[in-house]
């Protein structure tokens, strides 16, 4: 039979020169070639620069690349300092003008590049020392002309306006500052307002402290050798000289609490660009990152037979592509899956997402599964290995995170030894899916499906920096300001149409309130006595008794033209534009006045939701500050008021006053509870006592409280 | 020696003369196979690493009004399988050999390729040949990757900022001609696409003569022709390949219907017909019996015919879209690829912005701020192409102001021609930029496919630079003149979309 078959092959083949080909046979590989890696040894200069040098001859290229290792540290106020920095390093050099600068760069067709953490440069080998001179005056005195800081600030001011329609950015913005939050660098975005902070001198200063050589490496690849090296080296390195040395600070991520949902409104959005997302303690080199690699290979990594890429794009086409990723990190790493999908797959996306990323977590992955990815990851490694920069990068890997040398000549070794027990192990430690951040930028019309994926079930709006912002219902049709002002002030008394109003106007001329609260903090009892009257008079007087000592801590007076204020040893009579705003009507309720007053604009800017009760929200901008005030939609009284304004030094001021317990006195409709938030500090003030009178009488309104000190003291005694 | 003070001028211009033999010269071989398939080899075994591609002479510029976007959504199916290769296993025989894969469209053609070890080429072939073969398309296939390619659409165009300023430029900087709609198509079109569409295209387009093979990498050359020749020459052309896919594909009776009565077929009332096409017998042998005189002729690939020459009055319009900062996009209609005019274009949208020093971005963009970014670039098609300036406006610019400064730095060049030096530094950069490409395997692969395809040319691979070097500063101020003149353009202003309420 064996025979036959051998006769039969050599049959078909003389038969025809093209051999009949059985098609439905996959070829089978040829044997494995080798792969070769030589990660060759660092060189330190004298002023500590680190140098990497890899040849390659194939072109007459070279290039050098300059990277700053200085530790990761929070800006705080001046978030994005090292952004403009690095833009600013290729401004030109005190000896080179930024257009002289770029011209000789381009007149040799080099290519020179800078950011935060160094530049780039790479020309043809026989212009390199003049690329390296220009590289040198980079080195020694880079300009910062004040002209080109103001030009890159102004761009920086339109590339964050930009940003609003750029879902990719806002979506990392946010992530980054809900995985490692407010106090650690990688939660920091530059903002218009960080940006607003940032001068010339914080570039400078920016630049001497971190911008060392003892904390850098210099990765040259090309067309060179040994002894070009060391002879620039020399000419154009070595005279950097040494900066401090800097240490890192250590940083905490805040632990994830539940499945959070983030949510960024990007009107006109057609798809929801989504990452579901949470920090990982995974150091470069670890162990485990190997592990990680593949695990991640079978999720979401780039392949098409990827679980992700199958699930959601090959089998339901929610999407172009989705993926997943493990990012380590000296600080802290990140994982991350995600992508873009049309809007009304968005939450259906979710699920699915949310499923693979726990069925990778609790089941062990198939064994043809594993053998792919190990297929794929090392044919992808031995790939890479055309391009020298990888070798480059392989050696400084191994320089900057003490990685034992033969770490990536060894790669495949380890790859291969991998097992599908070790991969759950590693899924379960560092995978939390029931902790995880699911981050969403896209059109409100899905917001609202995505609250089913948050633990406690309230979707948190953020804008496109990262900042939390509350989402407003639109008000229903004939509903405005005025008519929310007006029904308030019905309210306030307890009238409801013209006449009675007419009839409580009349008995209701002045309202005298004494109010006390406890400063435990402090150990201290407040008292305030307030009074109002038609149609402008105010009077307040606080009183405090503490360990300290007990006083009169604040009075103020207007008896309707003329009036002032007392804290402490200093009286201000009020004048110009204070009297002038003090003259307006504001009894029983200023808002009455709000629409013929010129000074001041109104805008209902929607329907807030704060812990589960709605309320109206209306802007008040005057000419010193800006009030928002919130009204309970259902009982229409004023339940909050923030005051926005300014300080005699021009700081921003705020001040959050809540009330609470409305309750009838005399006929009118007022709070028993006033919590004054001042700064961050909290004062919940009781009503103690409240007198509604026909006639405006009480002498405070002039400043003369001798009265309402003995009704005090009689309190305090009591 | 250092030049501390290093002057332009003449001395400057005399110490740096192209030398283009400095880079290594691409040595390659080219050949045709019988059925027109032309094969392109290269060789380098600095790296076991071998890219195999394949180049169709087919893009958006062959499909049909109502049909836009179906050479893109094709590629897409591409992958679905083959007779032999069962649904979404394509990417996995790639993968499974630590590979990669993937494909991209454009109007003029389609451009699939597959990374892998060295020791994997038949492998790649196998596959590639396979999909010139007897590609599979089923239902569900064709309903999934509709959705993805939408998908895709929205992700690249609708919902990026700017993304759709090709598609609004093309759309109106071409009248008659296909360029006038871009590869990716309209989603009603892409919703129209019937089962018809697939045979036609595939029959039409997918066919050896339309299709160059180019290979780089760590091989043998013997063994890869070898190779070729097993998995390639035998593909039939002509009617011939037609009836070896309807006998794959269609059913017996659906292929009786359609080969009844044909002169090149045998009998198919014949007794043994039926088990004949449904059992085991290999195509090749099912057409050997019954298809002995099947022509093997290729079929002429139809191509568009339209000659549409330039604008001749200007086009404006107003875009409104998902942005905050406006754009300005100006297109100006060019040449077709192979005109002599080629070079200059190229140069001219240098000389505007490639580099820090250049026109745009040295003026428009740093000095008066105008602009965030400023580009210009060439986009040369087989056909007549065009070439954008394109620019993002700094807040609070008004985009008029912003085109003003951009046409400013147009004219200057068309009224005075470039200094020898600044002619010096484009020369310089182009010899960079030519000595530094084709530096990984996959680039030089395709490079190699797009000289022929395109130029008929492969060695342009090593003597492009040359034509580069032949253009002078008189020809950048006429090419200027000639194409970058205000009734050959089509202007968009990018505006940000008035939202309701704030």
């Amino acid at each position: 039979m064996k025979k036959l078959l051998l006769i039969l092959t050599i049959i078909s083949l003389s038969s025809s020169v093209i051999a009949q080909l059985d098609r439905s046979v996959v070829p089978t590989a040829q044997p494995n070639p080798e792969i070769k890696i030589e990660i060759p040894e660092s060189m330190t200069f004298s002023n500590g620069l680190e140098v990497i040098m890899v040849e390659n001859h194939k072109q007459p290229v070279v290039s050098f690349q300059l990277f700053v290792d200085y530790p990761e540290e929070m800006q705080g106020e001046l978030a994005g300092v090292n952004s403009i920095f690095g833009e600013l390093l290729s401004a030109g050099t005190q000896r080179t003008p930024k257009d002289q600068f770029d011209e000789q760069i381009d007149y040799i067709g080099a290519t020179f590049s800078t950011n935060s953490r160094g530049f780039y440069a790479s020309s043809l080998k026989k212009h390199t020392s003049k690329l390296l001179t220009l590289v040198n005056e980079v080195l020694m005195s880079p300009a910062f002309p004040q002209e080109d800081f103001d030009r890159v600030v102004s761009q920086y001011e339109s590339s964050l306006a930009a940003t609003a329609s750029d879902a990719g950015t806002i979506s990392s913005n946010v992530s980054s500052v809900v995985n490692y939050g407010a106090n650690h660098p990688y939660g920091e975005v530059m903002t218009d307002v960080t940006l607003a902070n940032i001068s010339l001198d914080d570039v400078k200063a920016f630049h001497k402290k971190y911008f060392v050589p003892n904390h850098a490496y210099l990765v040259i690849v090309g067309d060179i050798t040994k002894d070009d090296v060391k002879r620039y080296a020399s000419e154009y390195f070595e005279t950097w000289p040494k900066g401090e040395e800097l240490t890192a600070a250590d940083y905490a991520v805040p632990p994830a609490k539940g499945n959070n949902v983030y949510f960024v409104n990007k009107p006109g959005a057609v798809q929801s660009v989504i990452n579901i997302t949470h920090s990982v303690k995974l150091t470069p080199g670890h162990e485990d990152e190997i592990k990680l690699n593949l695990l991640n290979q079978v999720l979401g990594g780039g392949s098409f037979s990827a679980r992700l890429m199958s699930n959601l794009r090959e089998d339901k086409a929610y999407t172009y592509g989705c993926y997943s990723n493990f990012n380590s990190d000296k600080l802290i790493g990140s994982f991350s899956a995600g992508g873009s999908f049309r809007n009304e797959v968005s939450d259906s996306a979710i699920v699915q997402i949310l499923a693979e990323i726990a069925r990778i977590a609790d089941e062990e992955v198939l064994d043809n599964e594993l053998d792919l990815v190990k297929k794929s990851i090392t044919g992808a490694f031995a790939r890479s290995l055309e391009k020298p920069e990888t070798i480059a990068r392989f050696a400084l890997n191994t320089i900057r995170y003490n990685l034992p040398a033969d770490y990536y000549a060894t790669y495949l070794q380890k790859l291969e030894r991998i097992t599908k027990q070790d991969l759950i192990l590693v899924a379960s430690e560092y995978l939390s899916p029931k902790n995880i951040n699911i981050v969403v930028v896209g059109n409100e019309d899905i917001a609202e499906k995505l609250a089913v994926f948050d633990t406690d079930g309230k979707i948190t709006y953020k804008n496109y920096y990262g900042q939390d912002v509350e989402r407003l219902k639109e008000v229903e049709s004939g509903v405005t300001a005025e008519s929310i002002f007006n029904n308030y002030y019905m309210k306030t008394m307890m009238a409801t149409n013209e006449a009675e109003l007419a009839d409580k106007v009349k008995a209701a001329k002045q309202i005298e309130t004494i109010s006390k609260a406890e400063l435990k903090a402090y150990s201290a009892t407040i008292y305030m006595y307030s009074a109002e009257a038609e149609t402008n008079k105010t009077a307040a007087y606080v009183f405090m008794e503490s360990p300290m000592g007990s006083g009169a801590q604040q009075k103020e007076w207007f008896d309707g033209t003329l009036g002032g204020n007392v804290a402490g040893p200093i009286v201000n009579m009020y004048e110009g534009e204070e009297l002038e705003d003090k003259k307006k009507p504001n009894f029983p309720v200023k808002q009455i006045y709000y629409k013929d007053d010129a000074d001041v604009t109104v805008d209902l800017m929607g329907i807030a939701n704060i812990d589960d009760v709605e309320y109206y929200k209306i802007k008040i901008t005057g000419k010193e500050a800006t009030i928002i005030e919130f009204y309970d939609v259902k009982s229409g009284m004023l339940m909050i008021s923030e005051t926005y304004g300014t300080n005699e030094n021009d700081e921003p001021t705020t001040a959050i006053i809540k009330f609470d317990n409305y309750e009838e006195n005399s006929g009118l409709y007022l709070p028993k509870n006033t919590t004054i938030n001042n700064e961050g500090l909290l004062i919940e003030f009781e009503v103690v006592s409240r007198k509604i009178s026909k006639k405006v009488k009480s002498k405070a309104f002039s400043g003369n409280f001798k009265k309402v000190e003995k009704v005090i003291g009689k309190l305090m005694k009591g | 020696m250092k030049i501390k003070s290093w002057l332009f001028g003449v001395a400057g211009l005399l110490s740096i003369t192209v030398s283009a033999q400095e880079r290594q010269k691409v040595e390659y071989l080219e050949y045709d196979l019988d059925n027109g398939i032309h094969v392109i080899l290269h060789e380098d075994h600095s790296t076991p690493i071998v890219a195999v591609t394949m180049m169709y002479k087919v893009g958006s510029k062959n499909e049909k009004v109502g049909r836009t976007g179906f050479a893109h959504f094709f590629e897409h199916l591409m992958f679905e399988g083959t007779t032999n290769i069962d649904r979404h296993t394509y990417d996995k025989f790639v993968e499974g050999a630590g590979g990669a894969l993937n494909a991209n469209t454009s109007q003029d053609r389609t451009f699939y390729y597959e990374l892998l070890p060295s020791n994997q080429l038949e492998l790649g072939l196998w596959l590639e040949s396979e999909r010139l073969l007897h590609a599979k398309v089923e239902n569900i296939g064709i309903e999934t990757q509709r959705e993805v390619v939408k998908e895709e659409k929205r992700q690249r165009m609708d919902n990026q900022p700017y993304g759709s300023f090709m598609y609004e430029i093309f759309r109106r900087a071409y009248k008659e001609h296909p360029y006038r709609w871009v590869p990716i198509g309209s989603m009603e079109d892409l919703d129209a696409a019937e089962e018809a569409d697939y045979v036609n295209f595939y029959r039409t387009f997918y066919v050896p003569h339309n299709v160059t093979l180019s290979i780089a990498g760590d091989i043998d050359v013997a063994q890869a022709k070898k190779w070729i020749n097993l998995y390639f020459a035998s593909i039939p052309n002509g009617e011939k390949l037609n009836i070896y896919r309807d006998r794959e594909f269609l059913s017996a009776t659906a292929f009786n219907k359609k080969y009844e009565g044909q002169v090149a077929a045998k009998v198919l009332t014949s007794a043994n017909f039926d088990s004949d096409f449904s059992g085991d017998m290999s195509t090749e042998d099912f057409i050997k019996k019954y298809f002995p005189k099947a022509s093997e002729k290729p079929i002429a690939v139809p191509r568009p015919t339209i000659k549409e020459g330039l604008l001749k009055e200007e086009i404006r319009d107003t875009i409104y879209d998902n942005i905050q900062l406006p754009a300005v996009a100006i297109a100006y209609r060019t040449p077709e690829l192979n005109h002599k005019d080629k070079y200059a274009v190229d140069m001219l949208t240098m000389l505007l912005a490639q580099g820090n020093s250049s026109r745009l971005v040295k003026n428009v963009v740093e000095k008066e701020q105008k602009a965030v970014m400023a580009v210009s670039f060439p986009f040369p098609l087989e056909g007549p192409g065009i070439a954008i300036n394109l620019a993002i406006a700094n807040m609070g610019v008004d985009p008029a102001d912003l085109e003003k400064s951009i046409d400013a730095q147009v004219k200057l060049i068309q009224t005075e021609l470039i200094s020898d030096q600044e002619l010096q530094k484009l020369r310089n950069m182009i010899e960079s930029d030519f000595v530094s490409s084709n530096s990984t395997m996959a680039g030089i692969a395709e490079s190699l496919a797009d000289y022929y395809v395109y130029q008929g040319d492969t060695d342009l691979i090593n003597t492009e630079l040359d034509r580069y070097m032949a253009v002078t500063k008189e020809d950048i101020k006429r090419v200027a003149n000639a194409y970058f003149n205000s009734n050959n353009r089509v202007v968009l202003y990018y505006l940000p979309k008035p939202t309701e309420g704030n």
